[in-house]
């Protein structure tokens, strides 16, 4: 069996397993009790911490730490979690959801590609591509909508609107790895996305065929977010 | 990515799927979570797996007051990973007690004497009727 083979044959496996009531409840635990721990350690050695210096930042003692890391060693409770997350200077989701999320967050969950970016870094992105959008915007001035009188058009719309102005063909295509990092509306503009885009795991504004030169305007999905929203 | 296997007795039994059954329902959970986990990572560390002598190592979770442990071995591909025997540990002692040397002579058997057999590591969906 090759690992697509068993990866799809351990996913039906968890499925059928989840059929089982008590055995739904304890999967729901051992996401926090397995699971908590790979993100918590993931998390600092990313950031090339030692448990002592994650101990320092959280306010707790490195043992804590240390049973914290280990697979149902410690028992979490939301403070601690809290702290956990304001040490590591990233966002905390507590939240129901359905078991199919949970199951699909337990898929892709992968210890070694494990990256969540601190607000600084967040901050560092979205600056770069507020000025890029700003640039964008000059060259492509403002789009039917803002000459209308402005007002908010929904992501799709704005798409379409933004590439009636530059007579280019918006293209809206993600790949699956990349979607992770999208935001919902990402997610919902790169969803309205035509049929036939071209699946390069990038949203891009691009000339189509068979139209006189124009310069072509290279972008990042986040670029084309930013613009899109700078204009609409 | 891991592939995990499953030692078989010589009389046929999936001795894993066996143990697997007589664990309790948030034990067998987090084992597969553990499985899953460890199937994705490029290197196995501590402290959910440990390297213990002879080429033997252990998968290692608490759950329930208990340190639970899951010995095994690499098998014949780098990414093949035998599961010998699941066993608990308290103050340094497995239960039971000669887990290692089971484990070992597991081991030993398929390689050496083709006793017992491996298959894919099954994680059986219904052991209520085994607990």
């Amino acid at each position: 069996m090759n690992a697509r083979g068993m990866f799809v044959s351990m996913k039906a496996q968890k499925i059928a397993r989840l059929k089982n009531k008590e055995y739904r409840d304890a999967f729901v635990g051992s996401q926090i009790s397995v699971g908590l721990p790979f993100q918590i350690r993931a998390l600092r050695e990313e950031r090339g911490w030692k448990q002592s210096r994650l101990a320092l930042e959280a306010g707790m003692l490195q043992p804590r730490i240390s049973a914290m890391e280990k697979p149902g060693e410690a028992k979490f409770n939301l403070e601690t979690l809290r702290r956990i997350a304001s040490a590591f200077d990233v966002a905390l989701v507590v939240r129901f959801v359905p078991f199919s999320e949970l199951i699909d967050w337990s898929n892709k969950f992968n210890p070694d590609h494990f990256h969540v970016p601190n607000f600084a870094e967040e901050l560092e992105g979205v600056d770069h591509d507020l000025e890029v959008g700003r640039e964008l915007r000059e060259v492509v001035g403002p789009s039917p909508a803002a000459r209308m009188g402005g007002g908010l058009l929904s992501p799709r719309a704005a798409v379409w609107s933004a590439a009636w102005k530059t007579g280019q063909e918006a293209l809206l295509c993600y790949s699956e790895s990349w979607a992770s990092s999208l935001t919902d509306s990402l997610k919902q503009m790169a969803g309205n996305a035509p049929k036939g885009c071209v699946p390069k795991g990038t949203v891009g504004v691009r000339r189509p065929p068979k139209r006189a030169k124009k310069k072509v305007l290279p972008a990042t999905t986040e670029q084309v977010y930013l613009y899109l929203r700078a204009v609409a | 990515m891991s592939r995990f296997l499953d030692y078989v007795s010589p009389a046929g039994t999936n001795l894993i799927a066996e143990w697997y059954c007589g664990v309790s329902v948030n034990a067998r959970a987090m084992f597969d979570d553990l499985l899953e986990i460890l199937s994705k990572k490029a290197e196995w560390k501590k402290p959910e797996f440990k390297r213990l002598s002879d080429g033997l190592g252990e998968i290692r979770w608490k759950c329930d007051d208990k340190q639970h442990r899951v010995i095994g071995c690499s098998w014949k591909t780098p990414s093949g990973y035998l599961l010998l025997i699941g066993c608990t540990h308290k103050q340094q002692i497995y239960s039971p007690p000669d887990a290692l040397v089971t484990a070992d002579k597991r081991r030993r058997g398929l390689q050496f004497e083709r006793k017992g057999n491996v298959c894919e590591h099954e994680s059986p969906e219904d052991c209520t009727s085994k607990e």
